[in-house]
């Protein structure tokens, strides 16, 4: 691998990319020749080992409308400059940013097979996202952190194009270690070698458990967050009772856009309009593509059960009935951003006074 | 289970809270009964998460 | 109960017209072996072959590995109730020979997890078989032998040629005498070390060849076996033997068994070696719990023991199992390491967990087992089989021994991993 000098291709979104601000967000691709911006010190940290030949250049708003799609369209652009590297941002903790990241990283990685390389902050969406198509280093949240950001990247590049052989680990593979490298683990798991076997270090490990002190275990439980049960409720007459679901129930046509997979928004539909006594299912689409939605479809009651509520309000069984229905879909999106909107919604369901929830999930 | 502390065990996934086989009149029942549960739930104490069903606890 | 292991170092093996040692090398009468192994009838014929490092070959169809080791002071109490005489192992002196092993193939088998092993090439680097000296035994079967039968018989030469081995090596200088001695009955009870035990699960039932168990434990099989209180020499000193596929764990590393030699290594010093539990996987949940209920008690209220080290064989069950063992133990207050295996390639370590219970909190990955390597053909001949030999992948992949590439998961490569905890291997999320 030494002597041949390599090509690079650069992405940036317009504000890195010199474009303008918020207010060009909307701009499509377009190509600039050689390093733009923060290229020109990723330029200088690859010195003669790459040139960068273009720098790939989108609004985040375009980009984002739908990353799959303009991941495929900046790859087909750059294709023919045959590059041998490909870098993007980094983009710190901008989210729209570091989903095209990882979305353009993706593309032309699993076109290309070439090593993709971006940066981001652990909050960016982008990282649960992307981390297993590409290369995702660690970054500061802001771009104070660019120097540093992008020596990180160029280190990572260097070691993955070195050609030498991972002697740390079983299969011998070039993996860099993620964390002598920085960046968020691809989610592959290795087997590594160690000093200690683990009968050394299963006595070791067992005998600070013992003396009451911190050990390390070599693989952490999942920690499912304990969250202190509410107070029941006293007097269901005097309760509001709001409906919620996940399932991904929108009228048709879908116009606030809530995605089928990986889905990050939520929205609002007031019932009397939205779910009237008389519904017609014909009005009605799930945006949600991990379950079979026929039968809901058929009678969308099955999902978000509002016959039967305003059945108990009108006898009296149950206070009131929240008139507006609070609409998601919880299919692959990364648990960070599911608690989010729990805690959107739950802020908006408290400032309505609203006593209780009843979320309905597929 | 991630935080939740009060659930009930619906029908299945692509039917909720009702059931295909039943006729228009006994899934209404059906979904009365689950909603109902549904209250009773939110009625009750519990210190830890708790898998309800239509007749009792998991 | 007190043993002594007097270990010598040997540098080369060479076929001879006698069986002796002299100046570290290993001299073999051949015919002699070949003799000793014919004894059985179930067995037609056997080839016999010396294999050294850097060799172009491939040994396949393995079903065992086994250290040369012999009874000094006792007659007929090598591998006691399988092929000596039914006593307690673990006592008075042992032979061992370092650097060569026995490599038993059986060429006929029809088990799809036989191992291999390549001395040269990638897997002589990865597998710690590929630094010995070796004899490669492959019997052949008897006419109107049965299939589980001369399976036995297989696993015996392979035993029997161990023995005939360190036998061989009488008189030699010793190099190295190791001391393995615990008094379980007069531990000294009032010393302030914590009391570590291990809990040993042993095997399990799933992949029984034909419904039936490989006998593993003095000569029988313990499909059924409740949990019971064993002597750790019993197990270094052939009262236990690997069953009849290898998946990481063959004689050969149970002979050395890394949890028991490091418990052994710190008794007296940071802890106190309470003892050995063994059990087995368990396919019911009844009686999984029944034996995880057992098991712990005995850790507890017979070994008194504050903490445990579990290990496991391959498998998920298995990995289920343990598990249960290990909240059991926590739940009578005996604190838990607990060896498993990620079973998958990609993810996060705790995806790769079968279980979730909050105490047992400590875990070590012994080695992602299942991890898939690809190994170029690095040999000129195969020992224990043919070219034609499948090598196992899962579906659909369907391969043979004399392929350019092979494509296998790691513990069919014998030496490589160690469910009982001698490699240098830790599993970590890239």
């Amino acid at each position: 691998m030494t002597g041949k000098k390599l090509r690079a291709v650069h992405y940036l979104n317009q504000f890195f990319g010199q474009m303008g601000g918020e207010d060009k967000a909307d701009i499509g691709f377009m190509i600039k020749a050689g390093p733009v911006g923060p290229g020109l010190a990723l330029q200088k940290a690859l010195s003669h080992r790459a040139d960068i030949v273009i720098t790939l250049i989108c609004g985040d708003n375009y980009f984002s409308k739908s990353p799959e799609q303009a991941g495929e369209e900046g790859l087909k652009l750059i294709e023919s400059y045959q590059p041998d590297l490909f870098f993007a941002g980094p983009a710190f903790a901008a989210g729209r940013y570091g989903i095209a990241c990882g979305a353009i990283c993706k593309a032309v990685g699993e076109k290309l097979r070439i090593p993709v390389i971006t940066g981001m902050h652990e909050e960016n969406p982008g990282v649960e996202m992307y981390r297993r198509h590409a290369y995702i280093c660690k970054t500061g949240n802001s771009a104070r952190d660019m120097a540093e950001s992008v020596s990180h990247m160029t280190s990572l590049v260097f070691k993955l194009i070195s050609g030498e052989k991972g002697t740390h680990l079983v299969s011998r593979e070039n993996l860099p270690k993620p964390d002598e490298y920085r960046y968020f683990p691809r989610t592959l798991l290795r087997n590594e070698y160690t000093e200690k076997t683990a009968a050394e270090r299963s006595v070791d490990k067992l005998l600070a458990k013992l003396r009451g002190e911190s050990f390390e275990s070599e693989v952490t439980l999942p920690k499912f967050e304990k969250v202190e049960p509410p107070a029941p409720i006293k007097d269901l007459h005097a309760c509001e009772i709001i409906l919620v679901s996940d399932g991904g129930l929108v009228p048709k046509g879908n116009p606030d856009g809530l995605s089928g997979r990986g889905n990050l928004r939520w929205t609002t539909y007031e019932m009397d309009a939205f779910l009237p006594e008389n519904l017609n299912p014909d009005d009605y689409e799930i945006a949600h593509t991990g379950y079979f939605p026929v039968q809901v479809l058929e009678d969308p009651n099955r999902l978000v059960p509002v016959d039967a509520m305003r059945d108990l309000v009108k006898e009296g069984r149950v206070g009131k009935l929240h008139p507006t229905f609070f609409s998601t879909s919880g299919n692959a999106t990364v648990s960070r951003r599911c608690a989010e909107m729990g805690d959107e919604m739950g802020a908006e369901i408290k400032r309505r006074n609203i006593s209780a929830v009843i979320l309905t999930s597929t | 289970m991630v935080g939740v502390n009060r659930i009930l065990r619906g029908q299945s996934i692509t039917c909720v809270i009702g059931n295909s086989v039943l006729t228009k009149e006994q899934e209404k029942v059906l979904r009365r009964k689950y909603v109902l549960r549904a209250l009773e739930i939110l009625q009750t104490d519990v210190t830890y998460p708790t898998i309800f069903t239509l007749e009792g606890t998991e | 109960m007190r043993l002594e292991i007097e270990s010598i170092d040997m540098k080369d093996l060479q076929p001879g017209t006698k069986t002796y040692a002299e100046n570290h090398i290993l001299n073999v009468n051949l015919k002699e072996l070949e003799k000793l192994i014919l004894k059985d009838s179930r067995i037609k014929s056997v080839d016999i072959h010396l294999v050294y490092p850097g060799d172009r070959v491939r040994i396949v169809n393995l079903l065992d590995v086994v250290q040369p080791r012999c009874k000094i002071d006792k007659v007929e109490a090598d591998f006691p109730g399988l092929i000596g005489k039914m006593q307690i192992a673990g006592s008075g002196r042992t032979r061992s020979l370092r650097g060569i092993a026995v490599l038993v193939s059986n060429p006929c088998t029809n088990r799809k997890y036989s191992a291999l092993l390549d001395m040269s090439g990638l897997v002589a680097e990865m597998s710690r078989y590929g630094r010995m000296k070796h004899i490669s035994i492959v019997p052949h079967i008897a006419d109107g032998t049965e299939e589980r039968n001369f399976e036995d018989a297989v696993k015996i030469a392979g035993l029997k040629t161990a023995v005939y081995l360190a036998r061989g090596a009488e008189g030699h200088p010793v190099d190295e005498v190791e001391v393995y001695e615990l008094d379980i009955p007069n531990l000294n009870r009032k010393s302030n070390l914590p009391r570590v035990a291990y809990y040993y699960q042993l095997y399990s039932p799933q992949h029984d060849h034909l419904g039936i168990s490989d006998p593993c434990f003095y000569g029988t099989d313990v499909r059924n076996l409740l949990a019971t209180i064993i002597h750790p020499n019993e197990v270094l000193d052939g009262g236990v033997v690997g069953a009849h596929t290898i998946r990481a764990l063959d004689t050969y590393t149970i002979q050395n068994h890394g949890v028991i030699k490091e418990l052994y290594r710190r008794h007296g010093k940071d802890l106190i070696f309470a003892g050995v539990v063994c059990g087995v996987v368990n396919m019911e949940p009844v009686t999984r719990t029944r034996q995880a209920v057992m098991a712990s008690n005995l850790v507890k209220n017979v070994l008194g023991a504050d903490g445990v080290i579990l290990t496991k064989i391959h498998g998920g069950l298995p990995h289920v199992d343990l598990a249960l063992v290990a909240e059991e133990c926590e739940k009578l207050g005996v604190k838990t390491a607990i060896f498993i295996q990620p079973l998958i390639s990609y993810g996060t370590l705790a995806d790769t967990l079968l279980f979730n219970a909050e105490a047992v909190n400590l875990i070590i990955t012994v080695g992602a087992t299942m991890e898939r390597v690809k190994i170029p053909l690095e040999a000129d001949r195969i020992l224990g089989g043919t070219a034609d030999t499948k090598i196992y992948c899962p579906d659909p992949i369907v391969q043979h021994a004399g392929d350019p590439v092979i494509d296998v998961e790691q513990f069919l490569v014998a030496g490589v991993h160690d469910h009982l905890g001698s490699a240098n291997i830790i599993v970590k999320e890239y």
